[in-house]
């Protein structure tokens, strides 16, 4: 621009673009551009820039957003926060729950917010309920009965066979397929770390022939 | 029912009795809701973001912050200064990520403004749009941030000062200033186009383009 006053004037022609100069200054305004060639130029180019910039931008709307929206609306009102995928960019901020969790109530809530987590202290009672059950059971059981398999008096140990019709034909300790028992007292006698090892615990998938039956079970860990 | 149809058939809802309505869970309110602002807010976040994929889950993120506020709004700003101030911040939460970002690949307003303007009749005068959006893109990408806003705000959107003063919680003269460096910055970053420009004539765009791209 070689007008005198260009940075006046261009400000003035900023304005008038963004719509935000008053009447006065307009008619200020065109009068200049009228005389002004250097001016006139440059309210062209600056035309041409703010131009570009006002199309709008392709934007195609999604219809899935409105009823993903309208259902988390539908979750608010619930009560049960709002959980929605944020989709492709995985920066994007994360969506926390709508509504704070109601403060839990009674003793057990009271450990709870005490930073005490209830379900560890539940499985390992659990277990040893379990431990002390199962140790109560093969005690009192008879020299060479079980209730699931035979006693084999030169192991001490019995047998879950995997298929109730192969038990005449136990497989061999430690095959797959099989979970190994402590069951006889006189086993324990025999060995004195027997009592010990039959109260590790593990838990132990029961495989038989037709479908994987995970349980809890008593097994030699040691 | 649309946005421009009146819910009680004699006037349109106001932007603060849908908000009301949102606040309430009706989801006929929100529907009217989304329908208004969705066509508003698509546009400038796609532009902000340079990414449609980007720029629809800054929307949803923008509606799901409406339906988490919608209660506690009071009405001390209009509706429209408090939803675009909701997409301002994300669009800044949006710019420091990139901007931290190790993976950026690329600047994403260049690849959205990939975007064809498929509306240019002539193949020469598109590819010039095409172009001339690209590098008007990438130009706003080095604004500064704040300065980045309020162009967007007031050139995309056709807010006034006032109202972006309102969103951006500053002092109109502020905004102002912001706009007219961002307007001045994007003028100088885009000097190779604008010989063509004063001319408005696209084949004169075309040969400094072309120049300009073969050098």
């Amino acid at each position: 621009m070689n007008c005198k006053e260009q940075t006046r004037w261009q400000a003035m022609i900023i304005d008038r673009l963004a719509d935000e100069l008053s009447e006065e200054d307009a008619v200020l305004l065109e009068q200049h551009l009228g005389e002004c060639e250097s001016c006139m130029r440059e309210a062209q180019v600056l035309t041409g820039v703010l131009r570009t910039a006002a199309e709008a931008e392709e934007w195609q709307p999604n219809p899935a957003l409105e009823a993903r929206l309208a259902a988390a609306l539908h979750d608010l009102q619930a009560g049960a926060g709002l959980q929605m995928a944020t989709g492709v960019d995985p920066g994007a901020p994360t969506v926390r729950s709508a509504v704070p969790p109601a403060p839990r109530r009674g003793w057990l809530a009271s450990l709870a917010n005490l930073g005490f987590r209830p379900l560890p202290f539940y499985a390992a009672a659990a277990l040893v309920l379990v431990a002390a059950a199962a140790g109560f059971w093969t005690g009192r059981g008879q020299p060479g009965e079980t209730a699931t398999g035979t006693h084999r008096a030169d192991a001490g140990w019995s047998q879950v066979p995997s298929d109730t019709s192969r038990m005449s034909v136990p497989p061999a300790a430690g095959e797959p397929g099989t979970a190994l028992l402590p069951s006889s007292p006189s086993f324990a006698a025999a060995d004195p770390g027997a009592r010990l090892r039959a109260t590790s615990l593990q838990f132990v998938t029961v495989r038989s022939d037709a479908v994987d039956l995970p349980g809890l079970m008593l097994a030699d860990s040691l | 029912m649309s946005a421009s149809e009146p819910p009680d058939g004699g006037r349109e809802a106001t932007d603060l009795e849908l908000l009301r309505g949102i606040a309430s869970g009706s989801a006929e309110a929100f529907h009217c809701f989304y329908q208004r602002w969705a066509p508003r807010l698509g546009p400038f976040l796609t532009r902000a973001a340079g990414s449609p994929d980007v720029a629809e889950d800054l929307l949803q993120e923008a509606f799901l912050r409406i339906l988490r506020a919608a209660p506690a709004f009071e009405p001390r700003s209009t509706v429209s200064a408090w939803v675009y101030r909701i997409c301002a911040n994300l669009a800044y939460s949006h710019w420091r990520r990139v901007a931290r970002s190790p993976f950026q690949g690329g600047d994403p307003l260049i690849a959205g403004a990939l975007i064809a303007d498929e509306r240019a009749e002539n193949p020469a005068e598109r590819s010039v749009r095409r172009a001339f959006r690209e590098a008007l893109n990438a130009a706003l990408a080095e604004l500064p941030a704040n300065q980045r806003l309020v162009f967007l705000l007031k050139a995309d959107r056709g807010l006034t000062y006032e109202e972006i003063a309102a969103v951006l919680q500053c002092p109109e003269g502020t905004a102002k200033s912001r706009f007219h460096y961002a307007v001045l910055r994007l003028r100088e970053q885009l000097q190779p186009w604008c010989a063509g420009l004063h001319d408005r004539s696209v084949q004169a765009a075309a040969e400094i383009f072309l120049r300009h791209s073969q050098s």
